[in-house]
């Protein structure tokens, strides 16, 4: 009983700091806006020609199928951090020397995650549900529409609760390189669930896949499966339709989750045995910056009567120090400085990558260069991006060097540390296109190192974290240049992706900009 | 050279921090003094433009500093209370960039100075990462006189240094306010008695004295008593008084306790000190 009240407790204290959060508040609003656009603005078709009969079921089925995969990957950045922050808000050293079990302490953590998200989960079914009834078809049957959501959504988002508190416990797992690693594991996970029946089906891909084309193959006879694409689309066209009755509660559907959850209870029981209840060298914990609590003070107090002391070690003559000139601020050696720390504290495997990048840029054979390489070598910039608009807030130098200094300026300094490392990390990919009388493609590199940095900025000033930038850049990443959608190629790698693709990146990065300053503005006002 | 603060407010949600301070600062060490949550730290917050007010203002020699806050930031060093350290930074390079992004020139030999000043010149090329919690502190004592600050705010400057440092650090605020003007919040009220020329005493976001210490400490004279009592009637006496100190006797505990009536038959009127008028003080005010 004792230890439910622990983790209850933990829970409880928990979602409560986070829901306090403004930022929190914004995230119904824009899974709202998700379903809109999935349920209003464009249709599933799956294999592409067919389309369900807009009931209920369909609503479910349609908005699950994506309302998953994208909560799968923002879902990460939504939750992650419930170690950190207890390390930030120097909670830490309470926890650590509590007598809770790390067990307890961890479920508790993993509850009040899974609470996040399925608020977002609910959010989403509420939304099509409210869509269903504006415009599907048939009766208003909350079940069939309901219950992709709880059957499959739910459980991924105990995955994603327990891998997000999993890589928090694991030292290197904690910053970028956990963020690139659940990126890919989540993608390779969405991409076999397409093509092939996978074990763990965290999307719930397969489960639609296998009961729409069951679906399909009754009305339509000539339909040979399985269903190999699902696009979610604005243009119209001819499609045929077909009645899905939606998901059923049987030992299948509820079977195929049940890998879902024992790998959860892995990460949780990885994240159990990794835990060390915040007992991490000082160096590496934002927490050690703390200053003294009240006891070490009435310490410091008592100790003013023990015994006298030199006049020559506690005098100083203050007019003897060096006199210092008032001059205007330093641009170039506030670049200089910022660069210097941007760079330092990576583990040694990110600085050897990047010089591999930067060689690559240099040699590789110049078609491939701007198609695959640069793309490629700017993702290493993303331990550097993402940490902009964040390092006096992570280390608490705000005071110090917002007092010192225009805030605004030093956020301008910030910005230009970010183009400057992407400007250097592809310096001789930008020297060859213009060498080899191509200079016309540099607009798309050039844009783009102009405009991710920037995105960066307003990211991290909005959310207080790294991983929502490192989320939506890999993501965009893998999408756009990787993948060639156009609207998400940035840096314009597929030839034929369209000169206003830049223009829109261009208006993107003066949006992001303002939205850095006013979220910075904000800051100083509160 | 002074600061003017008038009708200073600042709310945060539902809560007045601060609400109707009124002072002018001119050369000297200012005293800071109060319970926890008496607004301290937000007055020198709002004086250093860390934050806005919520109403009234905060002027540098008659300059608005929330319409100009460069005017004061050029000349202001401030050591907050809570601050952090840029852990891949040596304590030279962490100087060296805040010295920059004040605008300051050439600052390597001030730096230089400045680290020998607060004993850490030995340590000046060691990453901060690997400080203890006093030599942070140092570093950020060191920071605060950077740029030769006309205006100089520390808001408990002294913890975590070991008695030495402490009192080294006491003088340099007392030699600094003869010609500048020091702003110093501490619990630790010798190290305001050493250096403090002016003492404004905050309770519950309001100003409830500003004076000499001298001044201040008249205020509680003839309401200080002290008196042997059994060491078995201690808790009694401390539940029912305002206990100052208590020393540890043969025949007893002595106890000095802040009180407007003669609190036992044995007890007799003694010397106030600063802690003792504070008490006296902050008493007052909580029951009016």
């Amino acid at each position: 009983m004792s230890a439910l009240r622990a983790v209850f407790g933990v829970a409880l204290a928990d979602f409560r700091e986070r829901s306090r959060s403004s930022q929190l508040l914004v995230v119904p609003v824009l899974v709202a806006y998700f379903a809109k656009v999935v349920t209003v603005d464009s249709t599933l078709v799956v294999a592409d020609q067919y389309t369900g009969v807009p009931t209920a079921a369909w609503y479910g089925g349609m908005v699950m199928g994506i309302g998953t995969t994208v909560l799968l990957l923002a879902g990460f950045p939504l939750v992650k951090g419930s170690l950190a922050r207890d390390r930030q808000t120097n909670v830490a050293p309470l926890v650590g020397t509590s007598p809770i079990p790390d067990w307890q302490y961890l479920i508790g953590k993993w509850i009040s995650n899974v609470a996040v998200l399925s608020i977002a989960t609910a959010v989403l079914a509420l939304a099509t549900n409210v869509a269903f009834i504006l415009d599907g078809t048939g009766a208003l049957n909350p079940l069939p529409l309901w219950l992709p959501f709880i059957l499959v959504t739910v459980p991924a988002m105990g995955f994603v609760g327990a891998a997000t508190l999993c890589f928090e416990t694991i030292g290197f797992l904690r910053g970028t390189a956990g963020t690139v690693l659940y990126f890919l594991v989540v993608l390779t996970a969405i991409s076999a669930s397409l093509v092939t029946s996978v074990p763990i089906d965290l999307t719930g891909i397969a489960l639609l896949r296998d009961s729409m084309g069951t679906a399909i193959t009754t009305q339509y006879p000539a339909f040979e499966g399985p269903i190999r694409t699902f696009a979610y689309t604005s243009t119209g066209g001819a499609v045929n339709t077909f009645r899905w009755p939606g998901l059923a509660v049987t030992q299948q559907t509820v079977g195929s989750r049940l890998p879902i959850v024992a790998l959860t209870g892995g990460l949780l029981a990885i994240a159990t045995v990794a835990f060390d209840r915040f007992n991490e060298p000082s160096s590496r914990v934002p927490a050690f910056l703390r200053r003294h609590s009240p006891d070490d003070m009435a310490e410091s107090n008592d100790t003013t009567a023990q015994g006298p002391v030199s006049s020559a070690a506690t005098s100083f003559d203050i007019d003897s120090l060096a006199p210092v000139e008032s001059g205007e601020f330093d641009s170039v050696r506030v670049v200089m400085t910022e660069l210097r720390m941007a760079l330092r504290g990576h583990r040694r495997l990110w600085y050897l990558a990047c010089i591999a990048g930067f060689v690559s840029t240099a040699v590789v054979p110049l078609q491939s260069l701007k198609t695959v390489v640069i793309p490629l070598v700017l993702l290493l910039a993303l331990p550097v991006w993402s940490a902009l608009g964040l390092r006096e807030q992570t280390y608490r130098t705000e005071e110090l060097v917002f007092v010192a200094s225009n805030p605004l300026r030093l956020l301008s300094v910030s910005y230009v540390v970010g183009v400057v490392f992407g400007a250097i990390l592809i310096l001789p990919a930008l020297v060859r296109l213009v060498m080899n009388g191509t200079p016309a493609a540099l607009i798309g590199p050039l844009v783009a190192i102009g405009c991710l940095p920037a995105v960066a900025l307003a990211a991290g000033i909005l959310s207080s974290q790294p991983s929502v930038f490192e989320i939506a850049y890999l993501t965009a990443w893998y999408i756009g240049p990787m993948n060639g959608v156009e609207p998400l190629d940035y840096i314009r790698a597929d030839p034929s992706t369209s000169p206003t693709v830049s223009v829109a990146y261009l208006a993107l990065m003066v949006v992001a900009l303002a939205v850095a300053v006013l979220g910075r503005r904000r800051q100083l006002r509160s | 050279m002074s600061i003017t603060v008038s009708n200073l407010g600042k709310r945060y949600g539902d809560t007045w921090a601060l609400r109707n301070i009124d002072l002018t600062f001119e050369s000297g060490v200012v005293g800071l003094l109060g319970p926890n949550g008496a607004g301290k730290s937000t007055f020198m917050r709002l004086i250093t433009t860390a934050t806005q007010p919520t109403e009234g203002t905060v002027r540098w020699n008659g300059t608005d500093v929330s319409e100009q806050p460069r005017q004061l930031r050029s000349v202001v060093g401030y050591l907050p209370q809570q601050f952090g350290v840029y852990p891949n930074l040596s304590a030279k390079e962490f100087l060296s960039y805040l010295a920059s992004i004040r605008g300051l020139g050439s600052a390597d030999e001030r730096i230089a100075d400045l680290l020998d000043l607060v004993n850490l010149t030995d340590e000046a090329n060691d990453r901060l990462g690997g400080f203890s919690g006093g030599m942070r502190q140092r570093v950020g004592i060191a920071q605060a006189l950077l740029s030769d600050p006309d205006l100089l705010v520390v808001d408990e400057p002294t913890v975590g240094l070991d008695p030495q440092e402490r009192v080294r650090f006491r003088n340099v605020l007392a030699e600094l306010g003869e010609d500048r003007t020091v702003v110093l919040s501490t619990h630790i009220v010798p190290d305001i008695e050493a250096a403090a020329t002016d003492i404004a005493l905050l309770h519950d976001g309001r100003m409830v004295a500003h004076e000499r210490p001298s001044a201040l400490i008249s205020r509680a004279s003839g309401s200080v008593w002290e008196w042997v009592v059994p060491e078995d009637e201690l808790s009694k006496v401390k539940s029912t008084h305002t206990v100052s100190t208590t020393t540890r006797r043969q025949d007893g505990v002595q106890v000095r306790v802040v009180a407007e009536n003669p609190p036992d038959s044995n007890a007799e009127l003694t010397e106030p000190t600063l802690e003792d008028a504070y008490l006296c003080l902050i008493g007052e005010d909580m029951s009016v």
